[in-house]
């Protein structure tokens, strides 16, 4: 071990207790201690699910989901809005890049691939279970989502981007995926109030269950199971939107040289 | 109960040899000489010291009755994930040996086998 490992080593732990001493003495500033819930904390843990005060309640057990598509819905739908931004960003640098079938050699070996085979439909499967239970347990579109993506990255590291191409996943149809699920989440957005439009009463944007002055509400349960009313829509169109968008940014920014050159010299632009 | 005894130990024991394996595998990723066996070490660790333990985590979920209905979420969610790493496990080491074998990224020496060297002279490569 050479001398400047031992002082770098020492450096690091040096580092680490001087800040913990620090804050130790309140230098960060103080450290609120508190022993009880904030009252705003406290209402969402009582009303996320109460079917005692309804036109509070988002009627899903699950505090997270709740307040992320009924109590904030419309700041998550700007946020899903910003990332299929990026992605479209993205698409569009490659814009005019297509995959040039037999470019590759064809992927890893038979192990992997017979692996990966097996794995997938449980990866899906996985991604699918994470999305359904999102009003239940933690979890939800987000999570599931990007799970599902996993797949289209192990399909794609361990089949070439050519097998994907060849299987119809392609920069088009996953774009079509993505925009229907962005669509499909603004519609639930806005469904209640069209309802209320048509038959004459108040409804709210991003409306769940009964609000005040307004009876409109999703279905709360199937057979006696909470659905979380609106946040089961939420929930699907957001997996839709984020597997999509995912595996397309990831095909994109997996395109070979040879795919991409022609293009960003501006050759391939008439 | 006979039955929730038998696996409270049956996964104890199970969770046991799992720690002996990961102890083990510590002990040959900082002792063998190059990257090919030390990657058997850290397999070793894999699949002894992850899949066996957690296959011993769902048999202790089965046996504690104090759980009630969840101890059958805990052994299901147990046992998959026990089969998900003995699939992956393998792969992983498998497509990191060939990697690094191809691009010659680590010495080869000393070798007692290459079992894909051989291949590649029976098939004339």
């Amino acid at each position: 071990m050479k001398v400047t490992d031992l002082v770098v080593a020492a450096s690091i732990v040096a580092l680490a207790l001087l800040l913990s001493y620090a804050m130790f003495l309140g230098g960060i500033g103080p450290v609120p201690v508190r022993s009880e819930l904030r009252t705003l904390a406290l209402n969402y843990i009582l009303l996320t699910y109460n079917p005692a005060k309804i036109i509070y309640s988002a009627l899903a057990p699950e505090g997270v989901t709740a307040i992320v598509w009924d109590y904030r819905g419309l700041d998550t739908y700007f946020e899903t809005a910003v990332m299929f931004l990026a992605i479209i960003s993205v698409v569009a640098l490659t814009h005019g890049c297509k995959v040039r079938i037999g470019l590759g050699k064809g992927g890893m070996s038979l192990i992997v691939k017979t692996t990966t085979r097996i794995l997938m439909p449980l990866i899906v499967l996985a991604g699918v279970s994470i999305t359904m239970h999102g009003w239940l347990t933690p979890g939800g579109g987000f999570q599931g989502g990007a799970t599902i993506a996993v797949a289209t990255v192990l399909a794609l590291v361990t089949y070439s981007i050519d097998t994907l191409a060849k299987h119809g996943i392609r920069k088009k149809i996953l774009l079509a995926m993505r925009s229907t699920g962005l669509i499909g989440i603004a519609l639930t957005a806005v469904a209640l109030l069209i309802i209320g439009l048509a038959v004459g009463v108040n409804a709210y944007i991003f409306q769940n269950q009964e609000r005040m002055g307004s009876p409109l509400a999703f279905p709360a349960y199937f057979s006696g199971t909470p659905t979380g009313g609106s946040l089961l829509f939420y929930n699907l169109f957001e997996a839709f939107a984020v597997s999509a968008g995912l595996s397309l940014a990831i095909i994109v920014t997996s395109l070979r040289e040879e795919e991409v050159k022609e293009t960003l010299r501006g050759e391939g632009v008439e | 109960m006979l039955w929730e005894t038998v696996c409270s130990v049956a996964g104890l024991i199970l969770v046991a040899i799992g720690a002996f394996c990961d102890i083990a595998a510590a002990i040959g990723i900082n002792r063998f000489p190059n990257f090919f066996v030390r990657l058997h070490a850290a397999t070793v660790g894999a699949i002894g010291g992850a899949v066996v333990p957690a296959f011993g985590a769902g048999l202790i979920a089965l046996g504690s009755p104090e759980l009630g209905n969840y101890r059958f979420f805990v052994a299901g969610v147990s046992f998959t994930t026990g089969l998900m790493i003995m699939i992956l496990g393998q792969a992983g080491a498998h497509a990191l040996a060939r990697a690094t074998l191809k691009a010659k990224a680590a010495p080869l020496e000393p070798c007692v086998h290459n079992a894909l060297r051989r291949r590649e002279e029976v098939r004339g490569e």
